[in-house]
């Protein structure tokens, strides 16, 4: 399993674990996302789907097992420079304007301020954000749009977006498709966590599944929709002869 | 590192942290000045009126009480801000190394008592005009040099109620953070009455509670050592470099907290 990281790589898990304080979030799980590469991360709650992308991102200790990520053995702020990342739960602080935040972003992820204002433009445009408008004065769904919004500043590499469609209306979950299939088309590399499996059969060429803390299953999907039907019939299987 | 610095320095203002330091430091130093300037003592028949000289020692005083007040909530409430809760994941993921955190908060908290200092000078000014102060002998290095002592202290202070906000939450960090002063402040008297001389070093033989508090910032001593320092006492290089050697290991588990986010939600009002 300890194979070099070659140039197609983006990303690898490779026998991770992780704990907070006795209990183990997961074990042993190793997967690998190649460039152009969009994988599904799918599972019940308390999977471990968040753990894993915590683990990825160093924001958890690892107890055994390592991570490559970019070229890098650890998440350095190099790494970080070079990928977005929309978390599940998270809110920009509350002072800022949505425009007053994506400036300060890109002040670290962009290197020239034209550019940065350019890609700032576009991004409040395409997420139809209110750019002078405060945090502290944001819906949910437009909190959840400006963090989406953050993870796609810098024309990142790779895109870990954690439930990604939760608080967005219909339309902006269409448009977010196909920016992402957009995206893929360009070479960029996908982590996409999601509940709603439907969405990762139009976004995601891979499915990760997991199941308590461990990989239980990876396949393209391609190969899931020819052979269950969908991805969602492939999970409940799956599922299902777990639980038997 | 200058981006995170001004952007701390946005959040200051908008939390209107600025705006408070200058009000409330402005009505504690002038009307305390104002009040001292019309004080005549009468001691054993001895008439003397208290004038500018005095007034800058005792504007020290107030100094310090708003400069405590200021580093407080400084590392209770602001220093911990973009760390906790559901912030923190995304602070976390600012590809920028750790350390900058702590050392962008030693230096907005710097800012905010340099504000302190001057709010003083021009309340000082304000009472007792411009005359005052520009005459030869209004002690200027005098507060420099116990500016430059309590910047130390207090963002040592600063620092320590950073680190246990984030460990124990910000609640609970205002009790504790009481509780140690107070507690640092009765062992300093208590050093101090055994020894004879208020303010010597005379604990370490009385005891593994002395040896403790030896070690510990000398937050007891802290007004005693400004006190040194404004009748021309020089304070013991031993309480310097405790005083560096607490900065660095606050602000080293600062760092070593940032290393992960912290995972509970936020529980500011």
């Amino acid at each position: 399993m300890n194979s070099p990281l070659n140039y197609e790589s983006v990303f690898k898990l490779n026998n991770v674990s992780v704990s907070y304080g006795t209990a183990k979030a997961i074990q042993g799980v190793s997967f690998e996302l190649k460039k152009g590469q969009a994988i599904g991360l799918i599972g019940a709650n308390g999977a471990g789907k968040t753990s894993s992308i915590r683990a990825l991102l160093g924001m958890v200790p690892i107890r055994e097992g390592e991570v490559q990520l970019l070229g890098q053995k650890k998440c350095t702020p190099q790494t970080l420079k070079r990928l977005g990342f929309a978390p599940e739960e998270a809110s920009p602080p509350e002072y800022l304007t949505a425009v007053e935040y994506l400036q300060f972003l890109g002040k670290f992820k962009v290197s020239d301020s034209n550019r940065t204002k350019q890609e700032i433009d576009e991004l409040l445009s395409w997420f139809e954000l209110m750019p002078d408008k405060r945090v502290s004065q944001y819906s949910k769904g437009m909190r959840r749009r400006l963090i989406l919004a953050q993870a796609f500043l810098g024309k990142p590499e790779l895109l870990i977006l954690d439930e990604p469609l939760n608080g967005l209306d219909p339309l902006m979950i269409q448009k977010l498709r196909d920016k992402l299939r957009d995206y893929r088309a360009k070479g960029v590399s996908i982590l996409y966590s999601s509940h709603i499996l439907s969405e990762l059969e139009n976004c995601c060429t891979d499915v990760v599944m997991m199941d308590h803390g461990s990989v239980i299953m990876q396949e393209s999907v391609t190969n899931l929709v020819q052979q269950f039907g969908s991805i969602e019939k492939a999970f409940t299987a799956k599922m299902g002869a777990q639980t038997s | 590192m200058t981006a995170l610095f001004l952007e701390n320095c946005r959040y200051v203002l908008r939390s209107r942290m600025v705006l408070f330091v200058l009000v409330f430091s402005s009505i504690i130093h002038y009307s305390g000045m104002k009040f001292l300037n019309h004080v005549t003592l009468s001691i054993q028949g001895a008439v003397s009126i208290l004038g500018p000289k005095e007034a800058v020692y005792t504007a020290l005083i107030f100094q310090i009480f708003t400069s405590l007040c200021i580093a407080a909530v400084y590392g209770i409430w602001m220093a911990p801000y973009a760390h906790r809760g559901e912030r923190g994941v995304l602070t976390h993921v600012l590809p920028i190394s750790k350390i900058n955190f702590p050392i962008c908060y030693l230096l907005c908290c710097g800012l905010l008592l340099l504000i302190n200092q001057l709010v003083m000078i021009g309340s000082y000014t304000g009472v007792f005009g411009f005359a005052a102060v520009l005459k030869p002998e209004f002690p200027w290095w005098l507060l420099g040099k116990t500016f430059l002592f309590q910047l130390l202290c207090l963002e040592v202070v600063m620092s320590g109620l950073a680190v246990s906000s984030l460990f124990f939450g910000q609640v609970a960090t205002f009790f504790i953070g009481g509780t140690f002063i107070f507690v640092l402040q009765i062992l300093g008297a208590i050093a101090s009455v055994f020894s004879g001389k208020p303010g010597q070093e005379v604990y370490s033989s009385t005891g593994i509670l002395f040896l403790i508090y030896k070690n510990l910032p000398p937050v007891g001593e802290f007004l005693m050592d400004i006190k040194k320092l404004i009748t021309g006492e020089t304070v013991g290089v031993a309480h310097w470099l405790l005083w560096f050697v607490w900065l660095l290991i606050f602000n080293g588990l600062f760092f070593m907290k940032t290393k992960y986010p912290t995972q509970e939600r936020s529980t500011e009002a």
